[in-house]
């Protein structure tokens, strides 16, 4: 079974060239500043970096599926927008969440929110059917899937922003712009409420 | 090290979800907005005013409405307003509703007057011609006519004038003055008021035949 830390950095979409050795060392923000100065591979790399571990917390934290392309897109117009400007006094990859992430609060609040992630919950990302996965596996993959979707917004954010887009505490603390203290509860209950809905179900796999 | 918000098996187990990732299209859009942004000369925001997280997309810096400073008169208005109600109020409604009517007590040993209930003449409103006529002619008619208008209750029994000690001491006092006459009235009245107080004999002997 893979952890989630082997998820990072994700593999690189098919649709993107791959980037000479000299870009892949370099730092994210050295990257933006070289983009802010017109160089477009940078931005690929960039891209390359990020565009998944975004496209998963957007997804898992949009209530509509229709508004993650939309508000991923706009996050990444607003990088091209900003990158003139781009002083790199905070890390880059927090930056570019919070981005996104307030581009989500204001779609949250122009558009009526739905009380769950309905949308979402009902279109969990299809499964390809290999020999490994069992019923077993993909009943609690729906269990899971419902469980997280049933977590408060505070620490589904900060679960998915661990879990899936391997961020540290501090990282997820910027993001978010709650104490790392905070985040460190967040986590706990979420990861309780996850355990405590997976052995009511049977599911969750331990003795 | 594992924290108290670390497990593993649990953290395993959401590593496997599957993961929704971006579509080709949205990733060829992405980069296809890069290059037209490069390609496209950009306002340079100063650095020194830096970038906050939701600038705008489109990098045009919008700032909201400078705020309409409050003048002197619209900062005081509801509360002028509220003083100038409760004055008017004051002064219509008087200060006697209000508690300004000062207490009148009455004086130890001071008799007071009683309270002379309102005769049905000085009550009743100056009856116009035609309804004085009325009342003359007719005993019920004038009830029905004046009853409304005085509505008083039955007259209450004159409560006592003074103190039963107080009044014998008074009484005592006329005696001794040579007011036998008023010392006998106001004995009369003393009895009325108190028909079964103990009066001392020899007092007693002196105001009565």
């Amino acid at each position: 079974m893979m952890h989630a830390r082997r998820l990072w950095p994700p593999p690189a979409s098919a649709t993107l060239v791959r980037m000479p050795d000299t870009l892949q060392s370099t730092t994210d923000e050295e990257l933006m500043l070289r983009y802010g100065g017109g160089d477009l591979p940078s931005f690929r790399e960039l891209y390359r970096r990020h565009s998944q571990g975004l496209y998963r917390f957007v997804a898992w934290r949009s209530p509509r599926r229709a508004w993650v392309d939309e508000i991923v897109q706009d996050a990444w117009a607003s990088l091209h927008a900003a990158r003139a400007g781009y002083q790199p006094q905070a890390a880059f990859r927090t930056w570019l969440y919070q981005i996104a992430r307030n581009r989500l609060i204001d779609m949250l609040r122009q558009k009526e929110p739905l009380p769950l992630d309905i949308e979402v919950l009902a279109e969990v990302p299809h499964e390809a059917h290999t020999p490994q996965q069992t019923f077993e596996q993909k009943q609690r993959h729906a269990l899971l899937h419902a469980a997280i979707a049933l977590l408060p917004v505070e620490q589904k954010e900060a679960l998915v922003l661990q879990q899936f887009s391997a961020m540290s505490v501090n990282e997820i603390a910027v993001v978010t712009g709650a104490e790392p203290e905070t985040v460190k509860s967040r986590l706990r209950y979420a990861m309780q409420k996850l355990r405590a809905q997976l052995d009511a179900s049977g599911a969750g796999g331990r003795a | 090290m594992i924290t108290d918000y670390q497990d593993e098996e649990l953290g395993a187990l959401l590593a496997s979800l599957p993961q929704p990732s971006p579509g080709a299209e949205l990733d060829a859009a992405i980069l296809a907005d890069a290059e037209t942004a490069l390609a496209t000369p950009v306002a340079v925001i100063p650095a020194a005013k830096g970038v906050a997280a939701n600038d705008s997309a489109d990098g045009a810096v919008r700032t909201l409405p400078a705020k309409k400073t409050t003048d002197y008169l619209t900062r005081w208005r509801i509360p002028l307003g509220l003083a100038a109600a409760v004055l008017l109020t004051f002064n219509l409604v008087g200060g006697d509703f209000f508690g300004h009517k000062q207490a009148q007590f009455p004086v130890v040993g001071e008799p007071r007057d009683p309270p002379v209930a309102p005769s049905e003449a000085d009550m009743a409103p100056p009856a116009p011609p035609v309804q004085a006529e009325a009342m003359r002619a007719e005993p019920s008619v004038r009830r029905a006519m004046t009853a409304p208008a005085v509505s008083q209750p039955a007259p209450m029994p004159a409560p006592p004038k003074l103190d039963a000690s107080v009044w014998l001491v008074k009484i005592d006092g006329l005696l001794k003055a040579g007011q036998a006459p008023a010392a006998k009235q106001e004995w009369a009245a003393f009895r009325q008021a108190y028909p079964d107080y103990p009066v001392e004999k020899q007092l007693q002997r002196q105001l009565e035949p």
